[in-house]
């Protein structure tokens, strides 16, 4: 009878991305194949098509799970070796092995990796932890017991004490005190309806936490609504959705149908006389729809543009009833407040911003993704220690924080403790909690451009000041990377900023000059380098750069023949490329395939 | 040739007569127009198929008319003559808009191979204009398409305020929002078609003009801009053809832009059909659009 291996891999992930099967990736996968079989049979461990790796200069790229040691440069005939030894004898081929791991995988085991051990999940408690689609994965780790204790055993009066005495503020972007406003909403004048919403319209590009909770643990955030509705007195809740979110919707309107059929949600819940439901409601794109009034009109079947307050949503909102509205992560910590006290969660953070914030960590960062900190910890600690670092060690320019309405924080100021006050005296806002990392391949100029023309697409249209005001500076910053900048052109912009801010009806107008503003203030002398020196310092602007050849550098390999798609570049192989700057458009397409920096960034310079 | 009618300002009775000659034989319907003026008038009133314009007429006229006339008729094809070909004037025809440059000189047959070439490619012009048009003007209102559109009025007791969501099922059948069924949901909801137009123009999701077979959206959110994502989009405006908001000739793809999918970590991405593809570069474009028939 033949022992069965034993082995702790799992699988033998052959990298399939094209440059590894150009380099024999499918001879790699027939060998270990072929080795397993040979060496361990009987033994369950797969060799699998792995994705691209983005090794792509050192394949073919094994990848052993699940101790992810990864293997460059493997020939049919290793394959032997790393299944003797590695396989079956648990040791790394130390030859053949990539250095230490340059960006950990999305879930090892948690807080271990650098990218984990200093983040403390509250909002994403269940993170990787349960299935999103089983309501039991969420009751068996800790899931509604806070809303049993706040339906069974507290007064209203008491649950808006609490998130209150939490210190638990707005994470949609307002940063507005949310016992407060549940307070404001509870106290309004008595009717018989009044309306609680969940704002997943997550608008900001760059952030997306309020997808992540919604698909990953759709529960917490429901059980948060309920507590809500306790609290203020609501009879009927509504999640809205961004219709970008097809997943996040599905997996919603699911734990609210299983809620519903364990009682947790309809009439009498918990056996009180406390009775509150939810509908999904589906957006049909729209950034704009964020916004609290907008979002209420959208909800109503009508165009989402914003009306003036006061009147409050707290004392007309829906339909003309008092309606609360809070962002998905703002409900997400709810729960956890009900059940362990507003005293607990007012231990973390800082004196006037309690508690965790979700932050999306992306852009030129090594490991992007979505993060958990206290409200306090610094920006250095944000992007180096978790994010490991700027992407290629490249030097770290700024961080852009708060969407489009935020601003860009420069590399100097990477020691302010992140909470809502500090990210306002930087000139930005905590928004919803996107963290743009920036490098020296970043242009200012190009970043506030790209802003204000996503605002100007998304302005509703409503007031002059954001309509027009908008317009007229995304037509300056236009003439600006396009090197017809002239001298004014940065006051224009100034006095522009103004205006909108001072007279734009909703927040939107108010906050869209931010991004023009911090990088006014921080990196002006990026704008003075386009308007009077004609030139991109970072390479990025088209009108101001031109790419070329270096000839020391190239190897004549012809991948960027091959990938430009204007037929510019020619050149025998192995002999240096010309070319063409007649014909060039621009596009970039040989620096991004060009493995030997010839096309390179410090060979790009401004005529 | 029957039926296409070809103006002619000719300040040479000679050359008129010998024009009209070949080109009748041919069975084309020649007119004559006796000057300027009243050549861009005859434009407007009777527009031709074709124009044959001399360029030696006095003042350098000529070369003014036809900038006028190709910018009252774009699509119109005008073929200039002249006594005494040059290469400079020969350009600077071509560059007003001139179908071609031929002389006075030349043969007769070369002349017809021309006017048969400009309108060849006119027709063909006019064809693809027809076929477009036939392709957007399907009409919804017929009964069955009707009862299709209120089976979903009726999913939320014909509401108004599920509005947006019919819109988005609707759309979701007929891959765009037709004109018929815009003005059918006005009337069975009895609300105003403003209304209704307005929503179907103020969020991005609603489009009033069919798709392509396959979407292909390509994410501009801050993340994807900032590692490439416009440089992803302006390459598949150049492998499609055609700009962002656009559907090719054959129906194949839509090409739209979309501020963040909510997948930052894998930028710059972009979807075809729901399906994300993300770290991606210009060089893989044609790869992936060739996996969508």
């Amino acid at each position: 009878m033949s022992k069965k291996a034993v082995t702790k891999t799992r699988s033998l992930s052959v990298c399939h991305g094209s440059c590894c099967v150009l380099a024999g990736a499918r001879d790699v996968a027939a060998a270990l194949k072929a080795a397993l079989k040979e060496n361990l049979p009987g033994a369950r461990v797969k060799v699998k098509k792995g994705r691209c790796s983005a090794r792509c200069g050192g394949g073919p790229v094994v990848t052993v799970e699940p101790d992810g040691t990864v293997y460059t440069g493997v020939t049919p005939g290793d394959a032997a070796e790393i299944v003797k030894k590695h396989v079956a004898g648990g040791k790394v081929v130390r030859r053949l092995a990539a250095k230490a791991k340059v960006e950990p995988g999305p879930i090892p085991a948690l807080g271990e990796s650098g990218f984990f051990k200093d983040q403390v999940l509250i909002a994403m408690r269940n993170r990787g932890r349960i299935d999103p689609d089983s309501i039991d994965d969420y009751i068996a780790n800790e899931g509604y017991l806070g809303m049993a204790k706040a339906v069974t055993e507290m007064k209203p009066e008491q649950i808006v004490a609490e998130v209150k005495k939490a210190g638990l503020r707005g994470r949609g972007g307002g940063g507005f005190p949310t016992g407060l406003k549940w307070e404001i909403c509870r106290n309004s004048p008595s009717c018989d309806d009044k309306y609680i919403i969940c704002n997943a319209d997550e608008g900001d590009p760059g952030a997306f936490m309020d997808r992540s909770l919604l698909e990953s643990d759709p529960h917490s955030v429901i059980e948060g609504m309920i507590i809500g509705a306790r609290a203020i007195g609501a009879t009927r809740g509504y999640v809205y959705v961004r219709e970008e979110y097809p997943l996040a919707c599905d997996r919603v309107i699911k734990a609210i149908d299983d809620a519903r059929a364990y009682g947790l949600l309809g009439e009498s819940i918990l056996k009180s006389d406390f009775s509150f439901d939810i509908d999904v409601v589906r957006g049909a794109g729209a950034f704009v729809c964020g916004e609290e009034t907008a979002l209420m009109a959208s909800i109503e079947g009508k165009e989402g543009k914003p009306r003036p307050r006061p009147p409050f949503p707290a004392q007309s909102g829906l339909w003309g009833k008092p309606t609360n509205v809070n962002n998905v992560e703002t409900w997400a910590n709810v729960p956890p407040i009900a059940l362990r006290g507003g005293a607990w969660y007012a231990s973390l953070g800082t004196a006037r911003s309690k508690g965790t914030k979700v932050f999306s960590l992306v852009g030129k960062v090594k490991n992007t993704g979505l993060i958990e900190v206290p409200m306090g910890t610094t920006m250095r600690q944000i992007i180096f220690d978790i994010g490991g670092g700027v992407l290629k060690d490249r030097e770290l320019k700024a961080v852009q924080t708060g969407g489009p309405s935020g601003g860009c924080i420069p590399a100097d100021m990477m020691d302010i403790p992140v909470d809502y006050e500090e990210l306002a005296r930087a000139g930005s806002i905590m928004g919803s909690g996107g963290l743009i990392v920036m490098d020296d391949e970043t242009c200012m100029v190009d970043v506030a451009r790209y802003f204000v023309e996503f605002l100007e697409d998304e302005s509703c249209g409503k007031c002059t000041p954001c309509r027009e005001g908008i317009t007229r500076m995304r037509e300056i910053l236009d003439r600006i990377v396009e090197g017809k900048g002239k001298r004014g052109d940065i006051e224009l912009l100034e006095r522009l900023a103004f205006t909108i801010k001072e007279a734009s009806l909703c927040g939107l107008g108010a906050t869209a000059p931010n991004p023009v503003l911090t990088t006014l203030k921080y990196f002006r002398d990026e704008y003075e380098a386009h308007i009077y020196k004609k030139r991109c310092p970072a390479g990025v602007c088209k009108a101001l750069i031109i790419y070329r050849v270096v000839a020391g550098k190239c190897t004549g390999c012809q991948r960027c023949v091959r990938a430009c798609p204007v037929g510019a570049i020619s050149g025998p192989r192995s002999q240096p490329h010309n070319l063409d700057q007649d014909k060039c458009i621009k596009c970039g397409a040989c620096y991004e395939v060009c493995k030997f920096d010839a096309i390179a960034g410090d060979a790009i310079y401004v005529e | 040739m029957l039926g296409l009618e070809v103006l002619i300002l000719e300040q040479e009775a000679g050359r008129r007569s010998d024009i009209e000659r070949a080109l009748s034989k041919e069975g084309y319907t020649v007119r004559f127009a006796q000057d300027g003026p009243s050549l861009l008038a005859e434009l407007g009133s009777h527009p031709p198929h074709l124009v044959i314009l001399d360029l030696d007429l006095p003042g350098n006229e000529g070369m003014a008319l036809l900038a006028t006339a190709r910018s009252l008729q774009p699509a119109l094809p005008v073929i200039c003559e002249t006594e005494l070909p040059e290469v400079e004037p020969a350009v600077e025809a071509m560059r007003r808009g001139a179908y071609n440059y031929v002389a006075k000189s030349g043969s007769a047959s070369y002349l017809l191979e021309t006017i048969s070439h400009a309108l060849e490619r006119e027709l063909m012009a006019v064809e693809t204009r027809q076929r477009a048009k036939e392709r957007r003007v399907r009409t919804f209102d017929d009964p069955e398409s009707l009862a299709a559109i209120d089976g979903i009025l009726s999913r939320h007791d014909y509401s108004d305020s599920m509005l947006i969501s019919y819109l988005q099922d609707i759309q979701k059948d007929l891959n765009y929002l037709p004109q018929d069924a815009l003005r059918f949901v006005a009337r069975r909801l009895n609300v105003s078609l403003p209304r209704v137009y307005g929503i179907a123009t103020f969020y991005k999701a609603f489009s009033l003009r069919p798709r392509g077979r396959h979407l292909v959206h390509v994410c501009l959110g801050t993340a994807c801009h900032v590692r490439g994502g416009q440089k992803l989009l302006e390459s598949f405006e150049r492998e499609l053809g055609v700009p962002s908001g656009e559907t090719t000739y054959d129906d194949r793809f839509s090409l739209e832009s979309v501020r963040c999918v909510g997948c930052c970590g894998l930028a710059p991405v972009f979807m075809v059909d729901g399906k994300f593809y993300g770290k991606m570069t210009q060089e893989k474009i044609p790869e992936v659009l060739s996996r969508y028939e």
